[in-house]
């Protein structure tokens, strides 16, 4: 495990899964929602739950429990739709929505953190961190867009 | 293309093939499926009464429908849309647009992907 040391704070949301919480920065987060009505979309991969109205728009939800090999869960009364901006160098249209299992937290990430590398063996994960006694992880955006519009090459 | 009722068609009971019915334009059969809620194809559902006609290769492709609901251009606005995952066909993704009303999206078929998925089921 190696100390892990940030230059600047970055404020940041901790989404909850099943599995590993997330650790993803404030600035990637369009808004946090609550589930509203999941429209099931056919012929797509099982992480995907389906897709919500949003802002007049429709975006697709993913389990990242399921993207990392798991069952895919279910949303349940406590569950938020974490609105994502596209990722970097898709259309501006192409928000994600990713399911969590609670509120995220809020959560600026500094060297006062202390924050050391954990291990993981998931693709979609590009680093891991013990954060507060508990390991988050950091989306890998390139998987995450390999995963999500394979077609674009 | 088109919109046709049940009893215009011809119903097709062979158990060998997908197709539900066709209908018969003189110069042409043009296939009629009918498939499920997750797209694949279910033979077995009598329930249909209509049938929407799409363009495709080499000939249009029929897919049946309970009920269809005719909506003006004008209360109907649609924003694009990406579905994530594989595309089914060659022509990309089902769905290449969405139609939220209500706060309910409505994903809307490309007509041309939709042609070439009806087209591959039925082959």
């Amino acid at each position: 495990m190696a100390q892990v040391q940030t230059d600047q704070p970055v404020h940041s949301l901790i989404v909850p899964t099943a599995n590993m919480p997330l650790l993803v920065p404030s600035a990637s987060i369009a808004e946090v929602i609550n589930v509203g009505e999941l429209v099931s979309l056919p012929l797509t991969p099982d992480w995907c739950l389906g897709v919500i109205g949003w802002r007049q728009r429709a975006v697709p939800v993913v389990s990242f429990e399921a993207l990392m090999g798991n069952p895919a869960q279910g949303p349940t009364p406590r569950s938020k739709i974490i609105i994502f901006f596209p990722i970097p160098g898709r259309k501006d249209f192409e928000f994600f929505g990713v399911l969590s299992s609670s509120e995220p937290q809020p959560h600026t990430v500094s060297s006062d953190d202390g924050l050391v590398t954990a291990q993981t063996d998931s693709p979609i994960i590009a680093a891991a961190f013990e954060l507060g006694g508990v390991t988050v992880g950091v989306p890998d955006y390139q998987v995450l867009q390999s995963a999500f519009y394979p077609d674009s090459g | 293309m088109a919109i046709e009722s049940k009893d215009a068609l011809i119903l097709d009971s062979d158990g060998t093939n997908n197709i539900v019915a066709w209908r018969d334009v003189g110069s042409a059969k043009w296939p009629v499926l009918c498939l499920d809620e997750d797209l694949h194809v279910n033979k077995s559902d009598d329930n249909w009464q209509r049938v929407v006609f799409v363009a495709a290769s080499p000939v249009p492709m029929g897919l049946a429908a309970q009920e269809v609901q005719l909506i003006n251009n004008a209360d109907l606005t649609t924003e694009p849309f990406t579905p994530v995952g594989m595309s089914p066909t060659k022509f990309g993704h089902l769905f290449k647009s969405a139609w939220v009303d209500a706060g309910k999206p409505y994903p809307v078929f490309s007509a041309d992907a939709l042609g070439a998925y009806l087209h591959g089921c039925g082959a």
